[in-house]
């Protein structure tokens, strides 16, 4: 494992066809589960958020040697991440629409899957997410969860600060407001 | 309840993952990267498909038309049953090599009967020979002696000189009379 590794450290090693495996080795075993969590929050699901951290790092493989260190590293694969689970989801066609009525697959997953285990608030919370508009849910967790600095964010959903600091105050609302309802 | 309120210690929650996932996450990756770096993949094989012939503009247009016109110009049905039979014993490998057969036991034969009864060089050159002197109507003085003699050389194909002195000699001792050798001297 090697979760100190230097991003520059990583991107050198990988130009090297000689070293190019254990750079990306080390590079999974640095951001696995920072990207694992992020999808899963998305598609609930683990078995749907296994098959799309797999998919993420194979482009990671398939295109690292193009990256021109426009963005952060971590900022550059949580873009890919999420443009994944986007296009998955948007496949779909099961995602939560803007109402907090509606019954969704994701919401059953949540209820049924053997792999969520949480308190009644935490499970909740998730529930309260999952009634906020696809982009809304995005923004919540990148910033509750992730803790990702807005300019980080502005980086890898393509959103200027100002609507990004607006969409997360309105999810946070909605949230407070579910909550109360409940 | 306010979100700052919310215990969030645990970021995870209420998401588990099966035991040991993260540890054979790299097997997984690595060998989905193989299946998608084999060259049978589908952009390669879609690339395949695509022809790289091109075909001039209007061509497949026009076809019937250019097609028409060759088949008007074909000649009549009979002629052409006719000229296709001939044509086709023409092209028939086992005519063509009895042809060749032929033709070439023509030429041994020829050969054999041109060559195998032709009498031989130098008796032939012997009958043209002309006896000069003894039995033979023709006198030494009617030719010259040198022409006579390099006459016989050169039909011997003899160029060294003395051998060419000892045959001259030798010619002159068995052809010529033995009288008007006596009369030179």
């Amino acid at each position: 494992m090697a979760p100190d590794i230097d991003d520059s450290n990583i991107l050198l090693r990988f130009r090297s066809p000689l070293s190019r495996n254990s750079a990306f080795e080390d590079l999974i075993d640095k951001y696995k589960e920072r990207l694992y969590y992020h999808i899963r929050r998305m598609v609930i699901d683990h078995d749907d958020a296994d098959d799309l951290l797999q998919d993420t790092f194979v482009k990671v493989w398939q295109n690292l040697e193009k990256f021109q260190e426009n963005s952060g590293l971590f900022t550059w694969l949580y873009r890919i991440a999420t443009n994944e689970c986007l296009n998955f989801l948007r496949k779909k066609n099961k995602y939560v629409v803007n109402s907090m009525d509606d019954s969704t697959y994701l919401l059953e997953t949540l209820e049924t899957s053997q792999y969520i285990n949480g308190s009644e608030l935490q499970i909740k919370l998730q529930h309260a997410i999952l009634t906020l508009p696809e982009k809304q849910r995005l923004v919540f967790n990148m910033k509750y969860f992730d803790e990702l600095k807005y300019e980080e964010m502005t980086e890898i959903l393509g959103t200027s600060v100002g609507a990004l600091k607006a969409s997360y105050h309105h999810a946070v609302k909605k949230i407070e407001e579910y909550f109360k309802k409940d | 309840m306010k979100l700052d309120q919310y215990d969030k210690s645990d970021s995870h929650a209420p998401f588990n993952v099966p035991d040991g996932y993260f540890i054979g996450l790299k097997q997984k990756i690595h060998r989905r990267i193989s299946q998608e770096s084999s060259p049978l993949n589908d952009s390669f094989l879609s690339e395949l498909n695509t022809s790289p012939f091109q075909v001039p503009e209007q061509y497949f247009s026009d076809i019937h038309e250019r097609i028409n016109i060759k088949k008007n110009a074909l000649p009549v049905e009979g002629g052409i049953k006719r000229q296709s039979v001939i044509l086709r014993l023409i092209h028939n490998p086992f005519i063509q090599g009895a042809v060749a057969a032929c033709f070439i036991l023509c030429v041994g034969f020829w050969g054999y009967l041109r060559y195998a009864h032709a009498p031989n060089q130098n008796t032939a050159k012997a009958d043209t020979e002309i006896y000069i002197g003894k039995d033979s109507d023709i006198e030494a003085s009617m030719f010259d002696e040198d022409e006579l003699i390099e006459t016989y050389l050169s039909s011997i194909n003899e160029d060294n000189k003395e051998t060419r002195e000892k045959v001259s000699d030798d010619y002159l001792i068995e052809n010529v009379d033995e009288n008007l050798l006596l009369d030179e001297i």
